[in-house]
């Protein structure tokens, strides 16, 4: 549905400043672009000066773009092929109807529709573009692995033999709901990807808490087999004696071996 | 009334009096806030609280557990313009976790200012406390941080603007574990919201509130609440003994006179027994502590969190609050709710109202000090529901009455976390509407919201089953925010202007930010003839009669805009070019209120404005070429009933009538049945009747009241 929507009376609300990511359209790569990107995607310029979500007034800035092709989206986004959403644009005026290109944005309002943020739009051979916005999605993943290995103080491969409640005291104590309830884990490290572990085996804490503060935090068991990052001062603010292990990034499936040490360069 | 006993010579003959009743089904909105964007989104978003902007109630803002769509750096809000009746999300809040987007989240409006404040442990990064602000709610673009500090629980705001053109105070509580000494009730106070500017903590000021030793700490929630007079209370529990599994606690009620900007804050209210500040209104309650899903508790946790104030607008004197506990230490999990008249400084001594099995209390109270209390309670077995109630009372919790908004079952689907429906929800009240939100199974079935409910996702009601973006393919039931707006019974300000000057037209406005419901005409008895009764605009009210003898009034019953919009007020007109009787009817699922008639200008006379069916009827002398009919068309208030009583009078030319006991006049007609006399005023009689002043007795002239 191709909804245009007049401008608002004056009781709608003013834009704010434009979250352009302060990339040059006329400067930046398809790489660059596609890494300052949360939404890109193929699309066709329906409307200018429109706008077809509610809470956005059509002016000169906003144009209703049909998304012809998503070539980077979170899982959870939903497939918007197909539809409609309105483009705050990077520059005003700076769109033509028909106009076919590859738009890469940010997210700004999810309601009936989309309204997104343009940071950067490329014309070119769609082939070619999909493939280096693929790319670069590709290697995006990977280096945000390799940021993430950086920062752990150990990379280990090994089961998990042991857990047991923490003799620790943190700021956050018993008598809150975001008690992370610590634990420790004790690895039996059978490969060492990353930093000199004192021993065979390596500790960290571990909230057993399934408070939404923690509850995504890994849970292992005894048995638990796979890649762990630990970290030291994770959150620093917990002054936690020892490796952390908060995140569910931080343990990875063993079968991610290869492509772990591909990143740290071995 | 004398003038009238003057003109009466004889006593109303009353051959008919007329009633009828319009089917009062509550007038309440439920709102699934999820947008239809987000389709198929399978999140637990739990753990609602709510803003209603007091400057421009369109304006709402509304927060869950609720992850940025994109993945990205910032979590949104919840964002309405057009009163509840359709939300956006807009990411941003610094901070996003991937699958909750924050931790605790509280929001709050300032007074006039149109800010937007928030207090939340940021995403991702533990209990990371920030108060923020934004100037538009809908724009892009973060949130200013204003305070920025570890290792705080629960913030939760409250936000209001000196009268008079003050500043934004903002008030938030929060438990500090970084106060010394296990004394962690806080109240972060902000004097001038607007002024605060980076860095943090820009001009909040962290004010300890807990004067007696803990043990260890106090709980966790710190609820605060503020009066237009500067009267800010906050209420804790103070806890005294804690042994893993139970908190033997205090609730605890503080007091500050002067928005706490005074030398020493919330100091004002000292307890009789031990001379500390802080009134121990509740002493040795037991309050569980077990921090992980209970099968037999619909999956909700005990974490001690549910504690709620309110203080009435008209006095700040009176205010009530809400606690729950095991009493005596035993099972269920119950609320209470007192009140105190004094500041405090005593409470009832014994419950207005007890709910066990239930959770999540949130008390407010509007504009006439109707006490509303919603809360979210476990019924049944096996399984089990969450039903989520509001009740209301308006004689101070003696009565309460009943509107069950949700009742989905509470053993589905299993919670990814906890807290599963949430450690709270909101209420509160603007005029006198309601204004809250809970978060419950999202199974679209309308039995499991007897009120009704309006779905944005995508969902089929006859299959029960919600669909994606695509409104086809099926999505897993999941925990989403529902908003609620419960409307009230109009009360109306009735207003006049006396024209002695030379025009035969009197007109006037309602106060300002009200809008007009109906409105009346007097020729003050000076026998002349009424051409036109209508409104003038939204907000105002016009007579024009033939002549002017030396005193024409016009009247407008008007109310509150938040009231008026809250009830869908619309105005339709009907205008005719030939025929001297013309009629307009109100759209369905609304009712008459009021109405009016207009020559317009064409200098006929009037004989008869008056409610007709569910619309308004107009009958001229002539037509000389256009005529119009006016009705005022209103949706239904919850817990009243509009009803139009009518009187005829054969005796006298001057026809009145009374409201039923305990209702007040919204509008009122007139009728010359026979067609045979001219109408020389129609106006309310005080704030409960009508009047009709006809120019002659014709045997058969009819008033009519429209009450509620």
């Amino acid at each position: 549905m191709n909804r245009i929507l007049p401008k608002l009376a004056p009781l709608h609300l003013i834009l704010g400043l434009c979250l352009c990511a302060g990339v040059s359209q006329a400067a930046s790569s398809p790489q660059e672009l596609t890494r300052a990107a949360q939404l890109v995607f193929r699309g066709t310029i329906q409307k200018t000066e429109a706008s077809n979500l509610e809470t956005v007034p059509a002016d000169s800035g906003t144009a209703v773009v049909r998304v012809d092709e998503v070539l980077k989206a979170a899982p959870g986004l939903g497939d918007f092929t197909g539809r409609e959403i309105t483009v705050k644009l990077a520059q005003p005026g700076d769109a033509a109807p028909g106009e076919q290109a590859v738009f890469f944005t940010k997210g700004w309002l999810y309601g009936t529709t989309l309204a997104v943020i343009e940071v950067g739009r490329l014309h070119g051979d769609a082939a070619l573009l999909r493939g280096q916005v693929g790319a670069t999605v590709g290697k995006a993943a990977d280096e945000e692995l390799q940021g993430r290995l950086a920062g752990a103080a150990l990379v280990v491969a090994g089961r998990v033999v042991e857990t047991h409640p923490a003799a620790v005291v943190t700021e956050v104590g018993e008598g809150s709901e975001h008690d992370p309830q610590w634990w420790e884990a004790v690895v039996q490290v059978d490969t060492v990807l990353r930093g000199k572990p004192a021993g065979q085996r390596v500790t960290f804490f571990y909230p057993t808490s399934q408070d939404v503060v923690w509850f995504e935090a890994p849970k292992p068991a005894v048995g638990s087999d796979g890649i762990w990052l630990l970290y030291r001062d994770q959150l620093p603010e917990l002054g936690l004696p020892g490796h952390t292990a908060l995140k569910p990034w931080n343990l990875l499936p063993r079968g991610q071996v290869d492509r772990v040490r591909r990143l740290l360069g071995q | 009334m004398s003038r009238i006993h003057q003109r009466i010579a004889k006593l109303l003959s009353v051959l008919t009096l007329s009633a009828f009743t319009v089917a009062a089904q509550a007038q309440v909105k439920i709102v699934n806030m999820i947008p239809n964007s987000r389709s198929g989104e399978t999140q637990q978003d739990s753990e609602p609280n709510l803003a209603v902007n007091p400057a421009n109630p369109q304006q709402i803002a509304g927060s869950a557990f609720t992850p940025d769509p994109l993945g990205g750096p910032n979590a949104p809000i919840y964002v309405s313009v057009n009163g509840g009746d359709l939300w956006v999300l807009n990411s941003i809040l610094p901070g996003n976790s991937a699958v909750s987007g924050t931790g605790d989240l509280t929001l709050r409006f300032g007074g006039t200012s149109n800010n937007l404040y928030a207090g939340d442990l940021r995403g991702g990064a533990g209990l990371r406390l920030n108060i923020l602000r934004t100037a538009n709610f809908a724009a892009p673009g973060l949130m200013t941080v204003l305070v920025d500090r570890n290792n705080v629980d629960q913030p939760y705001v409250q936000a209001t603007t000196v009268p008079g053109g003050g500043p934004d105070r903002v008030y938030v509580g929060n438990n500090d574990f970084g106060a010394v000494g296990g004394r962690t009730a806080t109240v972060d106070v902000s004097l001038d919201g607007l002024l605060a500017a980076p860095p943090p903590p820009s001009n909040f000021v962290a004010r300890r509130i807990e004067t007696r030793a803990t043990s260890g700490q106090d709980g966790p929630p710190i609820r605060p609440a503020f009066h237009s007079d500067g009267t800010i209370y906050a209420v804790f529990y103070g806890w005294r003994a804690f042994t893993g599994t139970m908190a033997t606690t205090d609730l605890v009620v503080v007091r500050d006179d002067n928005w706490a900007a005074g030398a020493t804050q919330f100091a004002a209210l000292i307890d009789p027994g031990d001379a500390l500040a802080g009134r121990r209104v509740m002493t040795n309650l037991q309050v569980p502590w077990n921090n992980s899903s209970q099968p037999g508790f619909g999956q909700e946790r005990f974490v001690g969190s549910n504690i709620s104030i309110a203080v009435d607008p008209r006095t700040s004197s009176r205010v009530y609050v809400a606690w729950a506990d095991y009493p005596g230490g035993v099972p269920p999990y119950t609320l209470h709710v007192r009140r105190s008249e004094d500041r405090g400084a005593t409470w009832s001594a014994a419950d207005l109202i007890t709910i066990a099995s239930a959770t999540n209390p949130a008390l407010a109270v509007d504009v006439d000090g109707r006490v509303g209390f919603l809360y979210q309670q476990v019924t049944g077995a096996a399984p089990q529901r969450w039903e989520t109630h509001l009740r209301r009372s308006s004689d101070l919790g003696v009565n309460w009455s009943d509107l069950l908004l949700a009742q989905p079952p509470a053993n589905a689907p299993v919670h990814t976390f906890i807290p599963y429906i949430g450690d709270y929800v909101h209420l509160m009240a603007l005029g006198r509407v309601f204004y809250g939100i809970f978060s419950a199974n999202n199974t679209p079935n309308l039995a499991n919201f007897p009120q009704g409910v309006t779905y944005q996702r995508n969902a089929n009601f006859t299959t029960q089953t919600l669909l994606n973006t695509d409104n086809v393919t099926p999505v897993a039931v999941s925990i989403d925010p529902f908003f609620f707006r419960v409307c009230g019974a109009f009360v109306p300000t009735i207003v006049s202007f006396t024209q002695t000057g030379a025009s035969n037209v009197s007109f006037l406005k309602c106060p300002a930010g009200q809008k007009v419901l109906s409105g009346g005409c007097s020729d003050d008895f000076t026998s002349t003839s009424l051409m036109s009764t209508r409104p003038w605009n939204d907000d105002g009210w016009i007579c024009e009669f033939k002549t002017q003898p030396g005193s024409l009034t016009s009247w407008a019953l008007c109310e509150s805009a938040v009231d008026t919009a809250c009830r869908g007020v619309t105005n339709v007109r009907n205008t005719i070019s030939t025929g001297t009787t013309v009629s307009v009817a109100c759209p369905a699922a609304s009712q008459v209120i009021g109405g009016g008639c207009s020559d317009d200008f064409t200098s006929t006379n009037l004989r008869t404005s008056m409610p007709s069916g569910n619309g308004w009827s107009c009958q001229f002398v002539t037509n000389p070429g256009s005529l119009s009919a006016y009705a005022f068309c209103a949706t239904p208030a919850s817990g009243a009933t509009v009803q139009t009583v009518s009187l005829t009078q054969t005796a006298s030319n001057v026809a009145f009538i009374k409201c039923p006991a305990g209702k007040r006049v919204l509008g009122g007609g007139c009728q010359d049945v026979l067609g045979s006399t001219l109408l020389e005023s129609t106006y309310p009689w005080a704030n409960d009747g009508w009047i009709c002043n006809f120019q002659s007795v014709t045997g058969n002239l009819n008033v009519y009241a429209i009450c509620e």
